[in-house]
């Protein structure tokens, strides 16, 4: 069964007096533990279908279910449980460390705060970035800010991440490491929904799509990705097994 | 000219009309981490494309680019920001620099070909030129999601063996050609759609968000 699926969702959002289409009949499902990736530039919808996916937009039409359940509007009471959304742009006040803000999820769900604290230490390390804990958000690098976003949204053991392009502030030469900690969650069976602008962000996915003007178009079931020699014969998919 | 920022900042001003600051964070956006200019080269670029003719300025506000609220909100009396846009010219040109950017691809050729034999005649013209745009699409991204991820590199130790930095450069020339293929992909959507308008004399709203 799946884990999440959009049936025909659009979302279209007024400005000013004109009205955009975000997303036109947009159709997906996505099964545990697979890692797919939309690639988008801007503008293209991309994130609009993320947030209706947890929740937090409310789609004009078509439905949204999670694990069998409906999933509606959620601004208030947060994310459905067993959604994690990686959002990059961690508040930047001061006064809390970064294993605070990673165990805020947990404590705003009961958890005891050194329970909640340990957590987040785990994740935190989990991620690669235990020696940012005791740090402030605005003292992150770009590539740290990403990792411990990925923490925050792993740390209530979400069954389904939705990670919003992960790369594009991150240096050049750290994306490849981003992708891989991706890879690795969704190994780990937690299904990954991720957004990307780059031809990076489809390597190696399980699946791969691309949106443009709120519509989803191509589709690309990776193969061996693993084991594909350097050299791609051009032209002809017949090389592909 | 050969400055690859000049031809994107075009590239954006054709897309829509823009003025300085706009078009350095709508590049960030777009090319953040390829390109990364500061805000001086940005107001070099429209010097440059200005001098040669490829871009024009805009002496009112950019009716299609403001947005209405934003301008209720901004006080009557700021100076004006210039917003620039593409001349006929610039269109021309970059056009060209596209299509000599993607000579090296011979799939990307023969789909070209068949756009222009496409535009040429036949029925239901958009509809045709839209299926090859989405078929290369397709071949784009099953390359795409089949490149290997490279292993990480280790931490402590960042140098790379000489067979192991070849593979690199190897693997992100074919990234960075795909993305170069991705940008061309969502351009030449918008021209087909453009063309057509023209043809049938409709001016639909862009369905982009």
């Amino acid at each position: 069964m799946s884990l999440l699926t959009l049936e025909r969702v659009s979302k279209r959002f007024r400005r000013g007096r004109r009205e955009v289409t975000a997303l036109d009949d947009v159709s997906l499902a996505i099964a545990p533990g697979e890692l797919v990736a939309i690639w988008g530039m801007p503008r293209s919808g991309r994130t609009t279908l993320l947030r209706i996916a947890a929740g937090l937009e409310q789609p004009d039409g078509g439905a949204v279910h999670f694990c069998g359940e409906a999933v509606r509007g959620h601004h208030e009471d947060g994310l459905p449980v067993g959604i994690g959304y990686v959002q990059v742009g961690l508040g930047g006040v001061g006064g809390e460390s970064i294993a605070d803000h990673v165990a805020m999820p947990l404590l705003a769900r009961g958890t005891a705060p050194e329970i909640a604290r340990a957590r987040a230490l785990l994740h935190l390390e989990r991620v690669g970035a235990s020696g940012c804990a005791h740090l402030q958000p605005r003292e992150l690098e770009p590539t740290e800010r990403v990792r411990v976003a990925i923490a925050q949204a792993l740390v209530t053991g979400p069954q389904l991440l939705l990670v919003d392009d992960p790369t594009s502030h991150v240096d050049l030469l750290e994306r490849e490491a981003v992708l891989l900690l991706v890879r690795s969650i969704a190994d780990g069976n937690v299904a990954v929904l991720m957004t990307t602008g780059e031809a990076m962000g489809v390597s190696g996915v399980d699946r791969a799509l691309t949106i443009s003007g709120g519509i989803l178009r191509a589709e690309a079931s990776a193969g061996p990705a693993n084991v594909v020699p350097l050299r791609v014969a051009r032209g002809s998919g017949a090389e592909r097994g | 000219m050969r400055s690859a920022v000049n031809w994107a900042v075009l590239g954006l001003v054709i897309e829509r009309p823009s003025y300085g600051y706009e078009l350095f964070q709508r590049l960030e956006r777009r090319y953040g981490g390829v390109l990364d200019p500061p805000i001086s080269q940005i107001y070099a670029a429209l010097n440059a494309l200005e001098r040669a003719s490829l871009i024009e300025p805009l002496l009112e506000e950019a009716p299609a680019a403001a947005d209405p609220e934003e301008r209720l909100r901004a006080p009557a009396r700021r100076q004006p920001k210039v917003h620039y846009r593409a001349t006929a010219s610039g269109a021309r040109a970059f056009r060209e620099w596209v299509a000599d950017q993607m000579r090296e691809d011979p799939r990307h050729v023969e789909m070209l070909r068949r756009i222009a034999g496409t535009a040429a005649a036949g029925v239901d013209r958009a509809g045709t030129m839209h299926a090859l745009v989405d078929a290369y699409e397709r071949a784009c991204v099953e390359e795409a999601s089949q490149l290997p991820l490279p292993p990480a590199r280790d931490g402590a130790t960042p140098a790379v063996a000489a067979g192991e930095l070849v593979e690199r450069l190897v693997l992100a020339a074919r990234r960075g050609l795909l993305d170069a293929h991705f940008a061309w992909i969502a351009y030449a959507r918008k021209e087909i759609d453009a063309f057509e308008q023209t043809r049938t004399g409709r001016a639909d709203e862009p369905a982009d968000a």
